[in-house]
């Protein structure tokens, strides 16, 4: 599976120089959003970083290359779910480092702070992004499958932001704005979880029975 | 030992029965086998189905029905250990274009069991191959040549090849077939070969299978293949001596004819018929066109 990450890298390393500029956007575009600033980078630079590995790899038929390899489907399908959270890891160093240099510098208030909260947020939002993604992207590749997954990001957006509306009318409480009780940090846990889980199969599933 | 876990037998691919079906294309009853050491040429015009067998041996594309076996093991209960015994070669650049020659092999040698290293280096130097060179700056003759070096520096048992001669001028399609030659060698290994360019096989393949329309017409050593066959040429009054339904194709032409027939089926002919060994493309192009009859335009 390292090989495979490995390889996801290697083929961005041109788009390295764009993704550490685009950082550098985020941070200061988002500078006064607090920790959403940190949800909205790493959504956004991982999006960015999952996409350009695969439609680099749909461009030089890279499916058809790893499907002659000596590799596990399964092994294919889990390094694409782990190199997202590798992605994760990699954006909110790169954010630690501008907003060190920041405070450094005495320009903290250009930059958004790090949260622990700002850094769950990011993976549970990545978590459900890719999710919902992945099953097709693996059904159809990448270039095929992104008109679709927009469309499918943008119900996914509308139909959240229309139940969150629809509690806080019902309760009197915005849900993004309460602290959340153990309990609901547990059903929400355990929800993502359970469909990052049943993503992983579905993709599974769909990659088993794909022709080149 | 059950014939599933034999892993040394002389049958390094074998189809039997083999079938898919397409929205307007189906692949029917495909059987043949190749043995450890030989060359087998996969010939067929475009659209005869070749690229697609192959698709199925390596499990690419699934089939409909039939058994697809490489070195007695079968090629989906078995696909990891048949992968990591076989190279394939496409006539078309799978390999990620942005990436170094060094930095792709470095992707792909971790995938294998048996990478040589000291081989791959040697393969780069023989066949002239920069490695600190992105492969979309290679051209096609050295992508193919790059292809051959992983597959060769793995070890594989079986190359399969498929189409990899298109688009190469004479020059490195030669070399090409040089090194495939050279490869095989040791006794060890064979070439799954798919070709609709036919001289390439004359000069190398040991056996041929031809497909077309999705149905294998014939499969047999390449030596008994221009044995049992024949090119008749005579002129037209000639013709009129023959038994037409026993000729497999015939081209007329103003002043005489061409015909491919099995040689017992033409034995007997008039002094005025020239027999000659026929090449593979004649038996390609006879065996496509049929019966039909075909008037030259000059």
């Amino acid at each position: 599976m390292l090989h495979l990450i490995k390889k996801d890298l290697l083929l961005q390393k041109k788009a390295l120089p764009i993704v550490a500029v685009s950082l550098l956007f985020f941070a200061a575009a988002f500078s006064g959003a607090g920790s959403v600033g940190l949800v909205i980078s790493t959504l956004a630079l991982g999006y960015m970083l999952v996409y350009d590995a695969g439609l680099r790899e749909d461009k030089s038929d890279g499916n058809k290359l790893l499907a002659c390899l000596p590799i596990r489907k399964s092994i294919v399908v889990l390094s694409k779910y782990v190199s997202v959270y590798l992605y994760a890891a990699l954006i909110l160093i790169g954010n630690v480092v501008v907003r060190l240099a920041a405070v450094g510098l005495g320009l903290e208030n250009y930059t958004f702070p790090i949260t622990l909260e700002g850094a769950v947020g990011a993976m549970a939002a990545l978590t459900v992004i890719f999710s919902i993604f992945f099953p097709l992207i693996f059904k159809l590749g990448f270039l095929k499958s992104r008109t679709i997954n927009m469309i499918v990001l943008f119900v996914v957006v509308f139909a959240g932001t229309w139940v969150l509306s629809a509690v806080a009318e019902r309760t009197g409480v915005n849900p993004l704005e309460a602290e959340p009780g153990p309990g609901v940090v547990f059903v929400m846990t355990a929800g993502v979880l359970a469909l990052l889980t049943g993503s992983y199969f579905l993709s599974l599933s769909f990659y088993r029975k794909r022709e080149f | 030992m059950t014939t599933e876990t034999t892993t040394t037998t002389d049958k390094v691919l074998e189809l039997v029965n083999v079938s898919k079906t397409y929205d307007g294309f189906s692949l029917r009853d495909v059987t043949f086998s190749l043995e450890r050491g030989y060359i087998m040429g996969f010939i067929g015009p475009n659209g005869a189905g070749k690229s697609t067998t192959i698709k199925l041996i390596l499990n690419l594309a699934k089939k409909s029905g039939g058994q697809i076996r490489l070195f007695g093991l079968d090629h989906i209960g078995h696909e990891l250990e048949i992968k990591d015994r076989i190279g394939f070669v496409s006539d078309e650049n799978l390999y990620y274009e942005d990436l170094t020659v060094r930095e792709m092999k470095n992707v792909v040698r971790g995938f294998y069991s048996k990478w040589d290293e000291g081989a791959f280096s040697r393969y780069l130097k023989d066949f002239n191959l920069p490695a600190d060179k992105p492969i979309k700056q290679l051209s096609k003759g050295m992508k193919m040549k790059f292809s051959l070096a992983v597959a060769l520096s793995h070890n594989a048992e079986l190359l399969i090849m498929d189409e990899p001669t298109s688009g190469l001028d004479p020059l490195v399609r030669n070399e090409l077939l040089d090194i495939l030659q050279a490869a095989i060698e040791d006794g060890d290994k064979s070439v799954f070969f798919s070709s609709h360019i036919t001289s390439d096989l004359d000069k190398i393949a040991d056996y041929i299978t031809f497909i077309h329309n999705g149905s294998v017409l014939l499969s047999m050593t390449k030596d008994e293949l221009l044995e049992e066959y024949c090119v008749a040429k005579g002129g037209r009054e000639e013709l009129a001596t023959l038994d037409r339904g026993k000729l497999i194709g015939v081209k007329e032409q103003a002043f005489g004819f061409e015909a491919l027939a099995r040689r017992e089926d033409i034995a007997g002919a008039g002094a005025g018929i020239v027999i000659e060994k026929p090449t593979l493309e004649d038996i390609m192009l006879f065996m496509t066109r049929g019966g039909a009859r075909h008037v030259a335009s000059h």
